[in-house]
């Protein structure tokens, strides 16, 4: 006779079983980060070997993204060895000087004359090639080169697209105060490669870059009035987009994000008004009526809706109207006079200007007038200007003795720094990427 | 039929005349012990005369000498492990330049340097707990279950048991694959060691708040595991995030792991731990 065990007593035996020959299983150790060093990025940018133009590339890689303000480029004499482009660094020599990231690079000439720059990022940590690039171009382009090289480290580094291959379209000034003379100029980014646009025969003003095109609007004031020009910057092609002889003055035009329209403000019998014009028909369009003083039109990115600057309701306050014209409503509330709207690329933020007694700011504000914020404050700010990337906000800033200089600052308002253009220059506007 | 089976007797044997007899002895027993002769108890409250022979002298507390002791053979000392070594040399290429126009050179990945000899803290030995003198089990062959002896056998499993050491060259240490499976790894980690690895995090985490996004960004968890050596086992992990499609995301999550690398070596008391250390960068944007 056999007597066999009943199946929950089986059960029980098997359960048992298995939980004494189970492996004690341990928990992960937790641990809360919710602090941060928030320091410059600290990298290390070698010397480009090969041609002599590669510690010039490397000098200007160097240079923008130090002025950016989230990195920290490390002093070359620290640097333990020069690594070849097509060699694994040595990490724990860059960890040794605490190098978070390392830009390599080497430049050859073709048989064609043409420069080939070949780079490397590295992230010294994990030892991962984060960036691996050849980039080819004639040897006058080499620190066009090394601005893209410089936006492929910031882009990979910080998430956001750089800003550094563009170009700044501005207002030159020279000569005195009762005779002045404005040129219209153009430079990079960094202050290299200056060069004037008009002869200065006539007072140039509110310039203005397509948000794709390397084209620009600029208004010229001549004895017989005011004209919107277009200029094609790659082309050199020039037209102008109207005259208007009823019209004593017409004021900053900006395109609209499809580059097919361009938004301004007219000024008629003491009153200003919104206009749009078509690019292709010419065909004119009033946005606005009444005889306040409305201005400084700036579309969104979608080109939805339009800010503009009035003092319909006495003071000088900010705007926002449906791009067709209707649905305007005030999104500007606090004390003291806005002024000069410029939307951002990403369409979350509104630049503007504030005075407040003697004092002119470069602010910020949601695109609903929400959550403004100054980013600085000086004697006298006027025409900000974004970059590409929505993050760096260009202006002018005009010092006690008249002077006019262009600065920079960016969003949060911590990295602030004059823009390396050596003489006086006002009215500055922003170019997309050149690539 | 199904279950266990166990052993009885055969089918058809009688067994009343055994189940009687039992039910007799347990009956009788039973008796015995409730009506038989009881010792007489003192009567409660009254008193028992002690007396005192001498006082015990003060406790000496000498130690005391200690006999020599049989110690059984025991298993050879766990040899420290050597400083880790790279791994082979290996020769993979590189992914290839992206705008290579005509032909990439093609690039090699080369072998990287030994890296440099870190002092590394030599794993703790396991100290033998004091046995008291074994008994000479091979003097009493007969006795059926020695509880010291099993005591022994189980504290000579939980060493590290290996061949016996050698004067000769070791070779280059192998990455450890299993530093869970080391006893008494990450033993005695109090909170104030986990406050204070925290607090390494945070001052290693450089994380870019001036860039715009970054503070939006939910926290989360990296997980990594922790070598006999204090070095990481394999790559520091995210759950993908450092993958991420978001630019923005994937550049704080990668700064998350280099604060996790460059805290290397780890502590030894973290040996054979798995730390999963929550970021998060919209606490630390904002506390800045």
């Amino acid at each position: 006779m056999k007597n066999t065990l009943p199946p929950w007593l089986a059960a029980v035996v098997v359960g048992l079983a298995a939980l004494i020959g189970a492996p004690t299983a341990r928990a992960d150790i937790v641990v809360n980060v919710d602090q941060a060093a928030t320091q410059p990025l600290p990298i290390a940018i070698t010397a480009f070997g090969g041609a002599s133009v590669g510690a010039q590339i490397s000098s200007v890689v160097t240079a923008d993204l130090a002025r950016s303000g989230l990195f920290r480029p490390l002093d070359p004499a620290l640097f333990h060895e020069q690594p070849d482009v097509g060699v694994t660094p040595s990490f724990d020599a860059w960890k040794s000087i605490s190098a978070q990231a390392l830009l390599v690079g080497s430049v050859t000439s073709g048989a064609d004359g043409r420069l080939s720059v070949d780079f490397r990022l590295w992230d010294v940590y994990a030892g991962d090639q984060l960036v691996g690039t050849r980039l080819t171009a004639t040897p006058d382009s080499w620190r066009t080169i090394a601005h893209q090289i410089a936006d492929a480290v910031y882009e990979k580094l910080t998430g956001e697209k750089g800003y550094f291959d563009t170009r700044v379209v501005f207002v030159a000034e020279s000569g005195s105060k009762t005779k002045k003379v404005t040129r219209l100029a153009i430079m990079d980014q960094d202050g290299a490669n200056p060069s004037y646009l008009t002869d200065g025969s006539a007072l140039v003003f509110a310039p203005r870059f397509s948000t794709r095109r390397q084209e620009i609007t600029y208004m010229v004031l001549r004895p017989t009035g005011a004209s919107i020009y277009l200029k094609n910057l790659d082309t050199g092609r020039e037209e102008v987009l109207g005259r208007f002889p009823n019209m004593t003055m017409t004021m900053a035009p900006r395109f609209s994000p499809d580059d097919s329209r361009v938004a301004f403000a007219a000024e008629a019998s003491g009153a200003s008004n919104i206009y749009v014009m078509d690019l292709a028909s010419h065909a004119l369009h009033r946005l606005t009526s009444g005889l306040t003083v409305d201005t400084s039109p700036s579309f969104s990115p979608d080109g939805g809706q339009i800010v503009f600057n009035s003092d319909r309701g006495g003071e000088p306050e900010l705007y926002v109207m449906s791009a067709g014209g209707g649905d305007v409503h005030r999104i500007s509330f606090g004390a003291g006079r806005y002024t000069a709207p410029v939307w951002s690329p990403d369409g979350k933020l509104i630049a503007f200007v504030k005075q407040q007694g003697q004092e002119f700011s470069i602010g910020v504000m949601g695109s609903d007038g929400s959550g403004e914020r100054i980013l600085t404050t000086s004697y006298f700010a006027d025409e900000p200007t974004w970059a590409p990337n929505g993050r760096v906000i260009m202006f002018e800033r005009k010092l006690g003795n008249g002077a006019s200089r262009l600065w920079t600052v960016d969003v949060t308002g911590h990295i602030q720094k004059e823009a390396p253009y050596p003489v006086s220059g006002s009215d500055p506007a922003w170019s997309p990427l050149l690539h | 039929m199904s279950g266990f089976a166990i052993g009885g007797p055969p089918r058809g044997t009688n067994r009343l005349p055994a189940l009687l007899a039992a039910v007799a002895l347990h009956l009788g027993l039973f008796a015995f012990v409730m009506f038989g002769p009881h010792p007489a108890q003192p009567p409660v409250g009254s008193s028992v005369p002690i007396n005192i022979v001498s006082t015990a002298p003060a406790t000496d507390s000498r130690p005391a000498e200690q006999a020599p002791q049989t110690v059984a053979a025991a298993a050879p000392e766990p040899v420290p492990q050597a400083p880790p070594q790279p791994p082979a040399p290996k020769v993979e290429p590189l992914p290839a330049f992206s705008r290579a126009p005509p032909s990439p050179p093609q690039v090699v990945k080369q072998a990287p340097a030994p890296a440099p000899t870190k002092v590394v803290k030599a794993i703790p030995t396991p100290k033998p707990t004091p046995q008291p003198a074994l008994r000479a089990a091979a003097a009493q062959p007969a006795k059926p279950f020695d509880f010291n002896h099993l005591q022994q056998i189980i504290e000579n499993a939980n060493r590290t048991s290996g061949a016996p050491a050698s004067s000769a060259a070791r070779g280059p240490a192998r990455v450890e694959t299993a530093p869970q499976a080391r006893p008494n790894a990450g033993q005695g980690i109090s909170q104030s060691d986990l406050t204070g690895l925290s607090q390494l995090l945070d001052r290693l985490w450089n994380l870019q708040c001036d860039v715009g996004g970054v503070s939006a960004i939910r926290p989360f968890k990296v997980t990594f595991t922790v070598t006999m050596t204090g070095h990481l086992l394999g790559p520091p992990t995210a759950g993908g995030l450092e993958h991420s499609s978001d630019p923005v995301t994937a550049s704080v999550v990668r700064r998350a792991l280099d604060a996790v690398h460059a805290v290397e070596p780890y502590d030894p008391k973290y040996y054979g731990q798995t730390i999963s250390p929550i970021f998060d960068p919209s606490h630390a944007c904002n506390n800045r």
